[in-house]
């Protein structure tokens, strides 16, 4: 097969795709064939396989949509839901049902390993050497003094936690912070996962707070790995910390707000490649270099004030966070997921990398107030969102959200592309500058008034293009006026659309 | 070879890879060269540059070669990151699998 023929075969193949998309793909397999020399084109094109081979792998994690985060996503052995039906419809129940512990998530995910998952490496088995040092080779960092003016509530527990017990997993329940009860299943993993070898990675830090001191928590991670765990209820808030230097890492109350901080600087770990990745330099590598390991036991039940978490690199896993106030989570690069997350004002941002929830987690969002989410770049996934004002916009990379449920919901895309499951709010602002926006809306279309203008961008209502649409609506219905929902009779939700270059597409739940 | 590639090994061989070249690669090279220590087809790395030029861990530029316009990857800055992040995971996971095919006690 010639590389005309091949590519020519391909775009048929990848004509579902968005033009964007399609072109994009065409155009690597051009610069693919000409990189191997004119004179292999057929040598290029049998390596290759077949354009069918080569088209499902695009479609394979695109259609339908939001598939590719659970190619990404997908932590354990929970199948990813299998979509069928319209392009970007996502299915709803495939979430709402698996409204499972993220403990599960733990749980699961330490049974597995790195290499056969389809996810990624995950950041509680970054810590399982944490539980199971011997007493002896503990080496506290007394950090700024802060630690040790303020532990003790469970310096005890530690010796049994660190117990030199070879079977580390029993031990961790043997602290006497209340977890030898009934631990919670998200502790017992920690100790499952405790069960990991070595005392490679020294607990320099292991302080514990007691609950009534701490309002408010903030956290913040060059880079490494990061848990966020919920422990016994009643017991004390404790922080432990691995491979961080007092230089880097601190951790101390502020007021009655804990600041966790480690800069460690992650350009010194760059630089070796693949021989450095996957050489045989791993044991001097691992002397020399330790990824900063920071697990937070928050007691079930706890409520922050505020909470505050930034990760630039890495990977972390949160749970059990709950905030009165605000919460914002933010990512620069890393990769963060997440069971659920509750409070009056909601923030999730993600600069590069991305946010997903927990396999098996609902990934709801539930904020009594205000929701915002905000992809620079990367991709931000959620379930559920339910807040009474919620604003989210992609400025690039993609943004995936099983529900909207709201009063007032802005939805703006300026380069990325946005896909919302099913949306149900009264006033509903669609804006698309550029990307595309995809949304489910609850109801009959007869129930919104509708206000649409595109000046170079396209607005689809089920499918086919506003224009046309609105031709058939009148014909079908003799409605007059600007918009054809405006006449409407009951409509009680309004719905504005502006697609100034971007797409927009509309499908109503019935 | 008798593993199976997960996503985040692919991922992490990708990056690594395209950092080898401070100032980038093509889609033929790091195909060629990640073909070579992992057993992927050819065409499945394609959905994972695009994804992580999605996640700006990736940046693609045009440059001429050869009479015409040639894409290249690099790393962005968050991409670096990350890589830093998998490498140290890698050393952490082999260390232990290579501690337990060598009989070290677990």
């Amino acid at each position: 097969m010639t590389k005309q023929e091949f590519l020519s075969r391909l775009r048929l193949l990848l004509a579902e795709l968005p033009a964007e998309e399609r072109e994009d793909a065409l155009r690597y397999y051009e610069d693919y064939f000409d990189a191997a020399g004119a004179e292999n084109e057929a040598a290029t094109a049998a390596e290759l396989h077949s354009p069918e081979t080569v088209a499902a792998d695009i479609l394979g994690r695109r259609v339908p949509r939001g598939a590719q985060y659970e190619d990404l996503y997908s932590r354990d052995c929970t199948a990813p839901p299998h979509r069928t039906g319209s392009g970007w419809k996502i299915a709803l129940a495939a979430f709402g049902t698996a409204a499972l512990l993220c403990a599960l998530g733990l749980v699961a995910a330490a049974v597995l390993g790195l290499v056969d998952m389809r996810g990624l490496p995950r950041a509680e088995t970054a810590l399982e050497n944490l539980p199971t040092l011997s007493a002896g080779e503990e080496t506290r960092l007394d950090a700024d003094g802060n630690a040790a003016a303020n532990g003790g509530t469970s310096t005890d527990g530690q010796a049994a936690t660190n117990g030199t017990d070879p079977d580390g997993q029993t031990a961790t329940s043997g602290t006497d912070t209340g977890t030898d009860g009934t631990p919670p299943s998200g502790q017992t993993a920690a100790g499952v996962g405790g069960a990991g070898a070595g005392a490679s990675a020294v607990p320099s830090v292991d302080t514990s707070y007691a609950a009534e001191d701490v309002e408010s928590l903030s956290i913040s991670m060059s880079i490494g790995a990061l848990t966020v765990e919920q422990g016994a209820a009643g017991s004390a808030l404790r922080v432990r910390a691995a491979n961080v230097t007092d230089e880097t890492f601190s951790a101390a109350l502020d007021g009655d707000t804990l600041e966790i901080k480690d800069e460690t600087e992650y350009g010194g770990l760059l630089g070796k490649g693949l021989s450095g990745l996957l050489g045989g330099e791993g044991a001097a590598a691992l002397d020399e270099a330790q990824l900063p390991q920071l697990v937070v036991t928050v007691p079930a039940g706890m409520v922050f004030e505020d909470i505050e978490i930034t990760l630039a690199a890495g990977q972390a896993t949160l749970c059990a966070l709950r905030a009165d106030d605000t919460l914002s989570v933010t990512t620069s690069a890393g990769k963060i997921y997440y069971d659920a997350f509750a409070a009056d004002d909601i923030e999730l941002t993600t600069k590069a990398g991305g946010i997903a929830p927990l396999s098996g987690a609902s990934g709801a969002v539930t904020a009594k107030d205000k929701a915002a989410l905000t992809v620079k770049a990367g991709s931000l996934r959620t379930g559920r969102v339910t807040a009474p004002e919620m604003r989210a916009e992609a400025s690039a990379g993609e943004l995936v959200a099983d529900a909207i449920d709201a009063d007032e919901v802005t939805l703006k895309t300026s380069a990325g592309d946005m896909t919302v499951g099913l949306l149900s709010a009264d006033d509903i602002s669609l804006k698309a500058s550029a990307g595309s926006l995809g949304v489910t809306l609850a109801g009959y279309e007869t129930d919104y008034d509708c206000d649409v203008s595109a000046s170079a961008g396209d607005v689809c209502f089920n499918g086919e293009s506003y224009a046309h649409h609105v031709e058939q609506y009148e014909s079908n219905h003799g409605s007059h006026g600007s918009g054809h929902g405006g006449a409407a009779a009951g409509a009680h939700h309004t719905l504005e659309i502006s697609a100034s270059a971007g797409n927009v597409n509309v499908c109503f739940e019935h | 070879m008798g593993f199976q590639t997960g996503a985040a090994l692919l991922e992490a061989v990708v990056l690594a890879v395209i950092s080898r070249e401070e100032t980038g690669t093509y889609g033929y090279k790091i195909t060629q060269e990640v073909t070579a220590v992992l057993d992927v087809s050819e065409s499945t790395l394609y959905p994972v540059l695009r994804r992580l030029q999605k996640e700006a861990l990736l940046e693609v530029y045009d440059a001429a070669y050869g009479g015409r316009l040639r894409r290249y990857y690099r790393l962005t800055e968050s991409g670096a990151a990350q890589l830093a992040f998998y490498r140290l995971e890698w050393t952490r996971y082999a260390a232990k699998i290579s501690g337990l095919f060598e009989g070290e006690c677990l």
